[in-house]
């Protein structure tokens, strides 16, 4: 699920020249755990396999059940970073709540502005 | 109430509910108040952490609950199998109580055959179709003396003991005392169970009960044993008197009960002292030997055979008649007489016995008294040239029979 599809509850953006990958939900997605797997294996083909700084935009997610946190809580470490980028109230309090209860094993914040998490995670680059 | 208070109404309703014990109640979507909705979310994300917690927290606490109940009966089976005199009557309970702690699941338990080549079922229950005996490199648990479990999944190798096929949980262990395997636990959980019941609480309450029961069994063969040498004549392997003197009181009781026959027959190797004196020691107690096979083989397996003296013999034949106990004593001297024996490389000469034969209730009711009997029988025929019978019914009139 690259570039737009409109249909589609994210995309994924081509890998830049940074080495950051990127994904960002789209608008009103409920993120299940059959999103959460789809998306990490989209990545994992992506990325090729490799170890790389995620951007996860998540600010247009209406909700995360309670699978797709657990879901995320084992393949975190997949990435070797992890930004999310939240919006709203909701979306800050779904991240807070994330690296609260599932303490990520990768270096993992939350942030409300793009330009600061990709300048976070160019620093997180192996 | 202000405007704002009204506000709140749908956050203190749930936190009402959820004040009560429902963890579950209605979450009403927020639009347009953005801090409202991130309440809101926030208290539904904690309510389905709560749940998942509870129904983690029920789970261990059955699982605890069930792990106590199976300690509890762990500890009653091995207070019954320390009570238990014989491994026939422990393997009764064993069964019973294995089928007990193990309702759900059908299970078997096997034990070493004496040869050690092929184990064999004790006890079974539940609808498993199991085999009566296998060799123990068909069992994984046996091959490798640890606790073997096998998923639903079949991920790990199953036992060739258990049925081709079988897509269910299962477990062998092995039952191990002092390092040595004495047999196997096998369970098997029906396919509806899936993996569920042998979580590692499960599995290491199955090896405490394995272990358990092999140490109460390996102390009661002991127990046995030790028994069984203090009831049994180290040279020739037979009872010895004090088990033949047990023997004939029980079997009197028993005759007298049913007015049933019962004859004893004494049997003497005729110039023993001159036989050692002349071949040694080695070769009579290698003649002794020969001659408690060929006694052993001439009677019945419910006959008692035991050696009461140096070289003197007892049987004890319950059933049977005066006139039968003297045709098996002469049938038994001929196969004695007749008996080819080597010592050294050297041929020994043929040995003879001399047999005294009284019956109950005609030649004394009492243990001691039928033995004194037999034992002037036995006198007579000596004492008339020896290498015969003599009924202690036929002493008055010194009748031997030859």
């Amino acid at each position: 699920m690259t570039g737009t599809d409109l249909a589609a509850p994210y995309f994924l953006e081509p890998l830049g020249v940074d080495g950051v990958a990127r994904i960002r939900y789209s608008a009103g997605t409920v993120l299940t755990e059959a999103v959460a797997r789809r998306a990490v294996v989209d990545l994992a083909i992506l990325t090729k396999g490799k170890r790389l700084p995620l951007l996860a935009d998540i600010r247009k997610v209406k909700s995360l059940t309670r699978e797709a946190r657990k879901y995320f809580d084992n393949v975190t470490d997949s990435f070797s970073a992890l930004a999310l980028l939240a919006g709203s109230p909701a979306t800050q309090l779904m991240v807070n709540f994330f690296i609260g209860m599932s303490r990520p094993k990768v270096p993992t914040h939350m942030f409300t502005d793009e330009e600061k998490a990709l300048s976070w995670l160019r620093h997180q680059v192996v | 109430m202000t405007a704002d208070d009204n506000r709140l109404v749908p956050i203190i309703e749930i936190i009402t509910s959820l004040a009560r014990g429902d963890l579950q109640p209605e979450f009403p979507e927020i639009v347009d108040d953005p801090e409202l909705e991130a309440i809101v979310l926030g208290l539904q994300m904690l309510a389905e952490e709560l749940v998942a917690s509870r129904a983690e927290l029920e789970g261990r606490t059955a699982e605890l609950e069930s792990l106590n109940d199976g300690l509890v009966r762990l500890a009653d089976l091995g207070n019954l199998l320390a009570s238990c005199d014989t491994s026939g009557e422990a393997y009764v309970v064993l069964g019973r109580a294995a089928r007990d702690m193990y309702s759900q699941l059908s299970g078997a338990v096997y034990l070493y055959g004496a040869s050690r080549n092929v184990v064999e079922l004790v006890t079974t229950w539940g609808d498993l179709p199991v085999a009566k005996s296998f060799p123990p490199a068909d069992c994984w648990a046996l091959r490798r003396g640890r606790a073997h479990h096998v998923s639903v999944s079949g991920a790990e190798l199953a036992c060739r003991h258990t049925r081709e096929g079988e897509r269910s949980s299962a477990m062998c262990v092995p039952m191990l005392a002092e390092g040595e395997a004495l047999g196997v636990l096998h369970l098997v959980a029906a396919p509806e169970l899936g993996d569920r019941v042998f979580t590692p609480l499960a599995q290491r309450l199955a090896v405490a009960a394995a272990e358990a029961c092999a140490l109460a069994l390996a102390s009661i063969r002991l127990r046995e044993k030790l028994a069984d040498q203090s009831l049994r004549d180290a040279l020739t392997g037979l009872y010895n008197r004090r088990y033949a003197e047990e023997t004939l009181v029980r079997e009197i009781a028993r005759a007298k009960r049913d007015a049933a026959a019962l004859s004893v027959l004494m049997l003497d190797f005729d110039h023993f002292k001159g036989f050692n004196d002349e071949f040694g020691h080695d070769a009579g107690d290698m003649a002794l030997r020969e001659a408690a096979t060929v006694l052993v083989e001439s009677v019945r397996t419910s006959d008692v055979v035991s050696r009461v003296g140096g070289e003197e013999f007892l049987l004890i034949l319950p059933g049977a008649s005066l006139e039968a106990t003297l045709q098996k004593s002469d049938a038994i001297r001929k196969k004695l007489k007749g008996l080819e024996l080597f010592h050294r490389g050297r041929r020994l000469p043929p040995v003879t016995f001399s047999a005294g034969v009284a019956a109950f209730p005609a030649n004394g009711e009492a243990p001691e008294a039928l033995l004194r009997a037999a034992d002037a029988a036995l006198y007579e025929a000596k004492h008339a040239g020896r290498d015969r019978t003599v009924s202690a019914s036929a002493r008055p009139a010194g009748l031997a029979v030859a």
